[in-house]
């Protein structure tokens, strides 16, 4: 009898509905973005959920994906010398695939490593010299394949006047306000000054500010520092590392001042082959990377404690080959949710790219080669370069509706969502005398 | 309180089908939902529980049993709960109203990541189909939804 009512319970539960609360916030939020997407169209109601992206779920979505290993991707970018493009990748570490997230076509520069900014929340950020010397600025998700190009700064003076080769914007996140941040720093050829922009995702313009620059230092001073431009956002505030004055500069977001850190007393850069801020974490790290006695070393400093500027030094000897590859290259910290043997390990020296990754967890360092996959794609023709690498959460973008309507009806707009068909078209174009 | 007074206090709960479950208050006590009751003093000797079948609370004991023993280590608590989750949709399914209606988070949470595994690379015919779900767009509709994030379809398992 009561294996009866067994059968007639299961046969009920087959018809079983979820409650739309555990759908949407239990089940939903631990999907990648690319399967979100695909769901729209299951039905009205979950297209107007996921189409509203309600904050609570962008929040909640982000979190599990940045808890969970198998919601971190690296990406990467690579340029194509010859099309003029360039184009970003992202890699599922889980499954071992490369997808390729968008491509930015049309653009005589190519991007260097430096004019990089992000992963704030799963947004990076980069500028392009535009017409009239005035950087275009862009924000991309990934994720999404969503590509915005913010509106030029208004002309001050004659755009020629301006100095941009190189990256002068950064995105940053004022988790008080809950804000996504763009900051802008101008050079002017010829007179004296700097010219400071803000843009807040979600509003229209870039609005001037004059803040007084930190420490003392210079406008000549605060060039080189944009000109490093290797940039950290965290707690709210950017952060550069200005080596020689042993400081890191720190923009804050939310009263949109300029402030210092002073870097440890001990520390030995400046006198340095290489010095690097990273972020691993939510904690800032400084690695140094010197010799003495013909041997190569690093200092890894890391600010434990953010309030208080409490540093912790770890040392190590490194090889040749790793000092070697870390001078010519970049370098990027694993964040500690990733077992570090899903990285692929080569010492060996050569043409082919490679990385020298931080380990935090471990405090060692490792070579990371680019996954080959990703050259499959090219044919050797083509300049492919690597320009950066970093933990990519699988995120919604919080850009808002309204930006992204803007950037789609942007006149001139170049960027494309770039789509596998395209592509396999457009490798196949290179070989084609006609296009040259 | 209940008058029990051996060393293992024992709580008896009963189910949607009448049946009942003696079982270890430390054990039962992981449910939010039966602490609440006992602490309020609102349970008596029988905890009624309308919302969940024998055939559930069987795996859900089971469950409870394996995570209120503090000697195992937090690998084979790993093993553990991917073991468990590997079931039928429609069971996990159950076990997912069930871990909401006593409140056991963990529970909820390993139940609701394996749906979420199987059903990230399927097409949303098979959600609809998996949560009985009605599509009531129009083809029409449906087709420029599709289109707007074409590049979301690659890769996707058949059904």
């Amino acid at each position: 009898m009561v294996s009866l009512t067994l059968k007639a319970l299961e046969k009920h539960s087959r018809g079983i509905q979820l409650p739309d609360d555990i759908i949407f916030y239990d089940i939903l939020t631990r999907l990648p973005v690319q399967s979100l997407l695909r769901f729209w169209c299951v039905c009205k109601s979950w297209c107007y959920f996921l189409m509203h992206k309600n904050p609570s779920f962008i929040d909640l979505h982000l979190s599990r994906s940045q808890s969970r290993f198998g919601a971190t991707k690296l990406l990467l970018s690579a340029h194509d010398g010859k099309l003029h493009c360039y184009y970003m990748f992202l890699v599922d570490l889980e499954e071992g695939r490369v997808s390729q997230a968008v491509r930015v076509a049309n653009e005589r520069h190519r991007m260097t490593r430096r004019i990089f900014s992000g992963n704030i929340n799963g947004l990076v950020c980069w500028d392009q010299p535009g017409s009239r010397n005035n950087n275009c600025t862009y924000i991309c998700n990934p994720s999404t394949r969503e590509l915005m190009k913010l509106p030029m700064t208004p002309q001050i003076m004659n755009g020629s006047d301006m100095i941009s080769p190189y990256l002068s914007s950064y995105l940053g996140f004022d988790p008080s306000s809950k804000e996504f941040k763009v900051l802008k720093i101008q050079v002017p050829r010829i007179k004296y000054g700097l010219y400071f922009w803000i843009f807040t995702l979600g509003g229209n313009s870039w609005r001037q500010i004059h803040p007084t620059l930190p420490y003392g230092l210079s406008d000549c001073e605060f060039q080189s520092l944009v000109l490093l431009g290797q940039c950290q956002c965290l707690n709210g505030a950017l952060h550069w590392l200005l080596a020689y004055r042993k400081v890191i500069v720190v923009f804050n977001l939310r009263d949109e001042k300029f402030g210092v850190i002073p870097l440890p007393n001990t520390i030995i850069c400046p006198r340095t082959k290489r010095i690097d801020l990273l972020q691993v974490d939510d904690r800032l790290l400084v690695l140094c990377l010197y010799t003495s006695v013909l041997k190569y070393n690093t200092e890894v400093w890391t600010l434990e404690d953010y309030k208080n500027e409490v540093w912790i030094k770890d040392t190590f000897s490194i090889s040749p080959t790793l000092a070697w590859q870390w001078q010519h290259g970049t370098v990027c910290a694993v964040p500690t949710n990733i077992p570090t043997s899903l990285l692929e390990l080569d010492e060996l020296s050569g043409y082919k790219k490679r990385l020298v990754c931080y380990d935090a967890k471990h405090k060692s360092f490792l070579i990371v080669k680019i996954p080959e996959l990703l050259e499959r794609w090219y044919p050797n023709s083509v300049d492919v370069g690597l320009l950066a690498l970093m933990n990519m959460n699988h995120s919604l973008f919080p850009m808002g509706q309204a930006e992204l309507d803007r950037a789609s009806s942007f006149p001139n707009r170049r960027v494309l969502p770039l789509k596998e068909s395209d592509f396999s078209n457009s490798v196949a174009g290179i070989n084609q005398p006609s296009l040259t | 309180m209940a008058t029990t007074t051996t060393e293992t206090k024992m709580l008896t709960l009963c189910t949607s089908d009448k049946q009942q479950f003696q079982i270890e208050e430390t054990i039962a006590l992981q449910a939010v939902t039966i602490r609440n009751m006992v602490e309020d003093e609102c349970a008596s000797n029988v905890i009624p529980l309308p919302n969940v079948n024998s055939k559930i609370m069987i795996q859900i004991i089971e469950y409870l049993k394996k995570h209120v023993d503090s000697s195992v280590s937090k690998e084979d608590m790993e093993k553990f709960d991917s073991a468990f989750v590997e079931k039928k949709l429609s069971e996990i399914f159950d076990i997912i109203l069930a871990a909401n209606y006593l409140n056991i988070k963990n529970l909820l949470d390993i139940c609701c990541q394996r749906v979420a595994d199987v059903m990230k690379n399927k097409s949303p015919e098979w959600v609809r189909r998996t949560f009985n779900i009605v599509n009531d767009f129009t083809a029409e509709e449906e087709a420029k939804i599709r289109k707007e994030h074409e590049w979301a379809f690659e890769g996707v398992d058949e059904d």
